[in-house]
């Protein structure tokens, strides 16, 4: 594989299976040595939920639903084509969500696109919630991190439904982090 | 001069690294540059073994005492894993 123009190959010679989103529980151990955390990493297709108690992950509070970033944007698309009677692709709704939230149709602003657009999206973060707690996942007493790209996305949106969640500031980058952690106890245990 | 020509094969297992090498302009300039750099590597290895020695020595004397929790969180400041962590993640891992 080619980075920067530059050659690298790579032979891997282990695996290890790990749960998806796993959050800055281990990059910032010290934050969860005595905590109860839940790590909810949204990501393109599907949503991670993982529940942790003093660093120790709780697999029975591993749950995944298919609520990821794309399906939210067809479900928009599909919104916006059943209203107004146009085919609306998911990457008209790409570049309208980048944006001001309004569908221009022929260059001209649909002035009730951006309720549809915003309640599509409030409607799918209340989804994401719903989901967990249909599946016995507790937000008492614990401290609620989303992760992902897509937690950066609806950030206004989760914290309108749940003001003390914490999207984190590397929410992309946090689960390779927490990786790394864990693959220097590798190393340390050969070491 | 005579010029110094040399034909080189490649075992199976290295058929990445054939093709990586077909794929570069003056093969014979290219190689020619690794190999200068590989013995200049050969030269400093001396001195990284020694480093290397050292290093873990010193890492084997750290671990032989217990670390208190303030003392934790500098070490992991400073990019490492304390013994206690990285046992704690290869038992749940």
């Amino acid at each position: 594989m080619k980075v920067n123009g530059k050659a690298f190959v790579f032979r891997i010679n282990q695996i290890f299976v790990l749960p998806e989103g796993i959050g800055p529980v281990y990059s910032e151990i010290n934050e969860f040595r005595h905590k109860r955390s839940l790590v909810i990493d949204i990501g393109s297709l599907n949503v991670n939920f993982q529940e942790f108690t003093n660093l120790i992950p709780s697999f029975q509070q591993m749950v995944t639903a298919d609520l990821g970033i794309n399906l939210l944007r067809s479900k928009i698309s599909d919104a916006l084509t059943s209203r107004y009677g146009t085919t609306v692709l998911d990457l008209d709704v790409e570049r309208l969500l980048r944006g001001d939230k309004y569908l221009y149709l022929n260059g001209e602003k649909q002035e009730d696109s951006k309720e549809i657009v915003e309640k599509n999206i409030g409607n799918h973060v209340k989804e994401i919630f719903n989901h967990a707690r249909s599946r016995k996942i507790s937000f008492n007493n614990t401290e609620v991190i989303f992760v992902g790209g897509g937690s950066l996305f609806l950030k206004d949106y989760i914290l309108r439904e749940y003001p003390a969640a914490v999207i984190h500031a590397d929410a992309q980058f946090v689960n390779v982090l927490s990786f790394l952690k864990i693959l220097e106890a590798k190393q340390y245990e050969k070491a | 001069m005579k010029r110094l020509r040399m034909s080189i094969s490649f075992k199976k297992q290295y058929s990445h690294v054939y093709e990586y090498l077909q794929r570069q302009g003056n093969k014979s300039e290219y190689i020619a540059k690794l190999v200068e750099r590989d013995m200049q590597n050969y030269r400093e290895t001396g001195e990284q073994e020694i480093r290397k020695i050292v290093l873990e020595v010193l890492q084997n004397y750290v671990h032989m005492f217990p670390v208190s929790m303030s003392n934790a969180t500098a070490t992991q400041n400073n990019g490492g894993i304390l013994k206690e962590d990285a046992d704690l993640i290869n038992q749940l891992f």
